[in-house]
């Protein structure tokens, strides 16, 4: 892949990272002003806006970092290599990536739905995604150590 | 097939890959080389598009490159494979020729 390419990739994912922004604030501003205050004051409800917030703020933060590699060409170059990195792609897939965060996105979504239902099996849905996900963080950490 | 079927396949594919490449502890001359050139391997790693960890790992012989990680690292340097990558433990197990 040429470098043109990889910049019409980054340019791609930048929109749709903007249209999650919008999406995400729209969500916020939403719960801050038009939100039934039963639902104000559910967990499940908090735990979206927190999970809003935060996934606005990584966005942003990608989009940020973007657009500063594509006015370098050595930055985009050295993040080229970094995602095609043979050796962490292969530390990746030892570690469960893509199928473990695929997985506990979808026990986070089940879990928010649930929610609304059962508290309980929110908190314990939630409480697996994250235990996956800590999981393959430790296991991706100790490939990095001895691959 | 689901998308999830196609990821769960392209793992096990890459982990039998990876089994594979584990078989094998594979000496490398890439240090001395870089040191003869003046090279960091932070340059190496980006005239041949990988990062500089896995440099550092091949030179120690953590990590076995693939193919043609190896053949763009021996054409960097103008070499044959078989001159920056040491074969000798493959060869003594013998192959059907």
């Amino acid at each position: 892949m040429n470098m043109d390419h990889y910049k019409k990739v980054l340019k791609r994912r930048m929109v749709v990272f903007s249209a999650l922004v919008l999406v995400c604030v729209g969500l916020l501003v939403y719960s801050q002003f038009w939100a039934p205050d039963t639902l104000k004051n559910s967990a499940v409800f908090a735990f979206q806006r927190g999970l809003a917030s935060s996934g606005a703020l990584i966005l942003a933060f990608l989009l940020f970092k973007y657009c500063r590699i594509l006015s370098d060409e050595t930055k985009l170059r050295k993040n080229y290599n970094q995602e095609n990195d043979e050796r962490t792609k292969a530390i990746r897939a030892k570690a469960g990536y893509p199928m473990v965060v695929i997985l506990s996105l979808l026990l986070v979504l089940a879990g928010m739905i649930a929610g609304y239902f059962n508290t309980t099996v929110f908190a314990v849905l939630i409480a697996a995604a994250l235990f996956q996900m800590f999981a393959c963080v430790a296991l991706k950490l100790y490939y990095m150590k001895t691959m | 097939m689901t998308f999830l079927n196609v990821s769960a396949i392209l793992n096990a594919k890459l982990a039998l890959h990876l089994s594979y490449l584990e078989v094998f502890d594979i000496k490398t001359r890439i240090r001395e080389l870089r040191k003869e050139r003046k090279l960091s391997q932070e340059q190496l790693a980006y005239a041949v598009g990988t990062t500089r960890q896995t440099i550092t790992s091949i030179e120690v012989g953590k990590y076995t490159a693939s193919l043609a990680l190896a053949y763009k690292i021996a054409h960097y340097f103008g070499l044959a494979i078989e001159d920056v990558f040491d074969f000798s433990d493959i060869d003594d197990e013998g192959t059907d020729q």
